[in-house]
Order: C-alpha cells, then structure tokens, then sequence
C-alpha cells in the first residue's frame, strides 16, 4: 500500500475513535447543566486522571518541547519544573472546592470566588480573563493540527483544511457530550500519546547514536555541555540567567493549579478520595515528558538548523524513513495531544463564559435549559474565533500563551485567601487582583521597564498580594457566617 | 482562636492559632526543598552537563530526582491522610455508641 493511504487510515481510524468514545457517555449523563460541566460529580479517578493530565499537555508540549530542547538545550526543563510542585496546591484546593460544589452546586472556579468575596464584579473579570488566556491557547492546538496533517501529507492537507476537520470532530463531541466526552476521549487520547512519547524517545537515541547515555556523551564532546547545564541558553543562544528561570518556573508553578478548566475538574470528582488520588498521581503522567524532550535533544547534532525549532518532531520523523504506520502513529498522537487540550479549553470555556460571564453582568436567571443552549452556542463561537486566529493571523501564540501564565496567576492570591484567610475582604480581593492583572499586562508590554530580568507575572503577584493584605485589613471584615462556610475543612 | 483547646492536640501541632496535623509539617519541608530544588539556589549546585547519571546530564538527572520525590511525597501525604482520617472517623462513630449505649442523650462530639 502507498505510504499516504497508510498514513490517513491510521489517522482516519484515530480520528473515529475518538468521536466514538467522545460522543457515547453523554448519553448516559443527565439533561443539566451539572450533568454536562461538572459530568454529575461522577468521574472515577482513571478518567479524572487523564482528564488532568491530558488537559494540561498539549500539542505545545508535544511539538514545542522538543523545540525548545532542540534550540535552547535545558532551559526545556523548566517545562517539567512548574509542573513539579505547581501540582501540590490542587491537593489541598481541590478537596474544598469539591465540597463546596456538592453542597451548594458550584461548576466553576469563579462561582465560588463571586459567592465568598459577594462579588458579581469579580465572577465577569474572572470570565473575562478566563476567555482571553483560553482563546490563544485552543489557537495553538489548532494550529498544531493543522500543521502536523500538513507536513506529514507533503502539503496536501492544506493547514486550514487539517484544523478545521480536526476540530469538527472535537466540536461535535463537546457539543453532545460536554465534559463526560472530553473525559472518555482523554482517557483514549492521553494512553496513546504516553505509549508514542516513550517509544519515540528511547527509539530515537538508539537509532540515531544507541542508546540516550551515547547520545548526551555525543552532545558533550561536540561542545554543547553549556546547552546541557541549567539554565540552558535563552532565545538567542546566549546563556539563560537564572532570575529569568527561576522566575519563569514559579509563576508557572503558582498559576498551574489555578488554570480555570484545570481547577474546575475537581468539581468532576465521584469522591474526595478519588479526586485526591487522581491529584497524587498526576506526576506519573508528567514522566512522560522526559523522553518528549529527549527526542529534541537527538536532533542537534544529525539535523542542525532546522528552523522552526518546532518542527523538529515531525522534520526527524520524515527524514528517517520509518514505516507508514509509525510517521501514522505520530500524526494521530499530535492531534491527540492537540485535541485533548482543545476540548476541555472549549468546554471550559464555553461553560465559563456564560455562567460567570454573561448571565452574572446580565443578572437575570435563566433556566437549566437555556443555560446548557448558551453554553453550546458559546462552544461554537469560540471555536470559530479561534479557527480564524488559527488560519488568518500570523500572530506569535506561543508568546502570548507563555505570557498568559502571568494572567492566570494572578487568581491564586484570591483562591488562597479564599479558603484560608478569613479577614480577607471583598475590597481586598478586587483590589488585589486588578492591581496584579494590570501591573503584569503593563510589564508584558513593556519589558524595558522591568526593574530585573524576571517574568513580568512575579512583579503582577508582588502588588497583587500586597493590596490583598493591605485594602483587606484596612476595610470591615467580611460577613464571618459567609466566610465560615469557605474554611470547613475536610473530614472523610 | 480562643475556643481551640490550649492543650496539645496529639498527633497535631499549632501554626497561627490553628491546629495542623504532622504530616503536613513533614510534607512542607520536602516541598519547600522541592522547591527550590527546581529553582535557584539548589538548582544551580546540580545544574552541571556532567557528571552523567543512568546516561542523563546530571541537570536532567537531578530534576527527574526532584519530579519522583515530589509523587513520593504526595503518596506520602495521601496515605498519611486517609489513616488519619478513617482513626479519627472510628473514634467519632465509637464515641458516639458509647454515648448512646449510657443513655446518655447529649450531643456526641
């Protein structure tokens, strides 16, 4: 059989998998909107598991990790350092909000902080802030997608053509299904691209040097040991400083368990048992980001100066001449990191947008009905919006995303306060949040002006703590029956 | 707070006026070492190309230390959690029979 066919089979295949195991449990779930943004609190902790794990790796982890490890040596490794204790909030967030949610109905991160700070005000910035930071990133995915059909067909799938059926798929699963789609789906998707990552990163170093301890010996003696010593080397070859890292890792760290569309999930859990275990678990998943970026560091010396750095993935794969059902493989394992990050962004999204956005500035109720038909409308717009960034604008996304971790977390000051300080304030928590979002957007755009070379979110999280603390303790305390509510702790 | 009781709590310590239990304690330090494991300072020490451990760089080596030591950890904190929880829902359920079995009729704590 020719290549092509072969290729397009296995991702046809793929693709119907997908929409078989996204589409069947929505079925099963209940007509509310509980049923269709928190699943009816009923995910085990497998499919919570990759729920989580498959939500946070996506196609830029897929086709930028390597691209990093290829261009800038370890400074990717700064990839898998937030995510080393970016984790560990969640397990003590989560339970909480999880018990909140069951109690009192509570889908999203925003609901709770509107209701503990009494704040509608609050409830639109954070959908606001949650639709901005998501509409780049479900951009990416796509982008992603329809990159990869391309380079693998030889151009021709056309870029747009490849995002858009790609994204039709996950369209028609988030539609019907909404989270319990994204969950059986992501179990799907998250086991094939751990199986791909591992066998393409051990099979790589062995068929280009043999073995992974040949191959950074062969980096070492070529003269790239400074691209292999943290911090690695930033965007123009030079040595990457260490307040730059450093400050780049905790930002990412403290906004990790914050991400809207990750924190919500909790909400998902069946128990709080199961919710923690599946939180205790997630590194197992983040393994598998050591051999991702042990296949970028293959490529430096066989296949110098390939620019994109992103490409490096799919340009290694054409060059070797593996077999179809590999280069097929590959191909499917990208659009699966892509869709599985794509889905829950839409999803989030969507259920963001309407519930915190758009029905709190309008204040009036709507029924279960009509919310659950905004959301899928919302599903639709956004993803058009998205779409049209994907295939009409030349922006830099990857810039923005990166940036958009100094947004996202700016909401951990309120979220901690939320469940651990009672004489935080509603003043407070306004102030804090709004001053931390404006002082990062003011350093994003102009990075001159920063006093050191850190990540502009570190400067945004300086002032949004302080006011915090400041405006909270000069104002009147919040009504301590409503903060009571907030700081129950555990007890199964 | 002034209704906790001032008496150590077993199995607890007291942090600003509220009482935490020990794993926590043990499990902030590991973090708080995590932590800056990944970062500058601790980072820097064991940011070198070489020596080589199991093939890898020991920067690489040394953060995928820190990535299996951050999942040890949370075992850690998630077994020590549940025993500590499940003793402390059989000494309420416990309580409560006793209480029950005196005839006594006042609340169970």
């Amino acid at each position: 059989m020719e290549t092509g066919t072969v290729i397009l089979i296995v991702v046809g295949v793929y693709l119907l998998i997908s929409l078989i195991t996204g589409i069947i449990p929505g079925l099963r779930i209940s007509k509310s909107v509980d049923g269709y943004v928190a699943g009816d609190r009923s995910m085990n902790v497998m499919l919570l598991y990759f729920v989580m794990g498959a939500s946070i790796f996506s196609a830029f982890a897929f086709l930028g990790g390597p691209g990093w490890a290829y261009s800038r040596g370890a400074a990717a490794f700064y990839i898998i350092g937030f995510g080393v204790t970016g984790i560990i909030p969640l397990y003590f967030f989560g339970p909480r909000a999880w018990r909140l949610g069951k109690k009192y109905g509570y889908v999203t991160q925003a609901e709770l902080l509107s209701d503990r700070f009494d704040s509608r005000l609050m409830s639109v910035m954070l959908a606001v802030l949650s639709v901005v930071v998501f509409i780049p990133y479900l951009t990416i995915q796509m982008k992603g997608a329809g990159f990869v059909l391309s380079v693998i067909s030889e151009g021709r799938i056309p870029e747009w053509a490849g995002a858009g059926f790609t994204y039709l798929i996950v369209l028609v699963y988030v539609y019907f299904s909404g989270v319990m789609g994204v969950g059986w789906s992501n179990a799907f998707q998250g086991l094939f691209m751990m199986v791909l990552a591992w066998v393409l990163g051990l099979y790589l170093p062995f068929a280009l040097y043999g073995g992974v301890g040949p191959m950074f010996e062969a980096l070492v003696d070529a003269g790239q040991a400074a691209m292999l010593a943290a911090p690695g080397l930033a965007g123009d070859g030079s040595p990457w400083n260490w307040a730059a890292f450093s400050s780049a890792v905790v930002v990412s760290a403290i906004g990790f368990s914050v991400w809207p569309h990750f924190f919500m999930r909790s909400f998902a859990a069946k128990s709080e048992r199961s919710l923690r275990l599946s939180i205790v678990l997630y590194p197992t998943f983040q393994i598998f980001l050591i051999p991702i970026l042990i296949i970028g560091f293959s490529a430096i010396l066989i296949f110098p100066g390939v620019t994109p750095a992103d490409s490096i993935l799919p340009h290694v794969l054409m060059q070797l001449e593996l077999p179809a059902i590999v280069i097929g493989l590959f191909c499917a394992g990208t659009l699966a990191a892509s869709m599985s990050s794509g889905d829950a962004i839409l999803h989030s999204a969507a259920s963001v947008g309407v519930r915190d956005g758009i029905s709190k500035a309008t204040a009036t109720p709507v029924s279960d009905s009509t919310e659950r038909m905004l959301i899928r409308i919302l599903v639709i717009v956004i993803g058009l919006i998205s779409y049209y960034f994907a295939v009409a604008s030349e922006v830099s996304l990857v810039a923005l995303l990166l940036a958009s971790y100094g947004g996202v977390a700016q909401i951990f000051p309120v979220v901690f306060a939320m469940f651990y300080w009672k004489r935080a304030t509603k003043a407070g928590a306004l102030s804090g949040l709004f001053g931390g979002m404006l002082v990062n957007v003011f350093f994003l755009l102009n990075p001159a002006l920063k006093p050191w070379d850190m990540h502009e979110g570190v400067y945004g999280l300086a002032v949004n703590v302080l006011l915090l603390i400041a405006v909270s303790l000069l104002t009147k305390p919040d009504d301590p029956k409503r903060v009571q509510k907030f700081m129950e702790k555990p007890v199964v | 707070m002034s209704h906790k009781p001032a008496s150590r709590k077993p199995g607890y310590f007291l942090f600003f006026g509220t009482w935490y239990p020990n794993n926590r304690l043990v499990f902030g330090l590991l973090g708080l070492f995590i932590q800056l494991g990944v970062i500058w300072p601790l980072y820097a020490v064991f940011s070198g190309a070489e020596p080589f451990i199991l093939g890898l760089p020991l920067s690489f080596a040394w953060l995928t230390l820190m990535l299996l030591l951050a999942f040890a950890g949370m075992l850690y904190l998630y077994i020590t959690d549940n025993t500590r929880l499940d003793r402390e829902h059989n000494e309420r359920v416990r309580a409560q029979y006793q209480a029950e079995s005196k005839g006594q009729n006042g609340e169970p704590n």
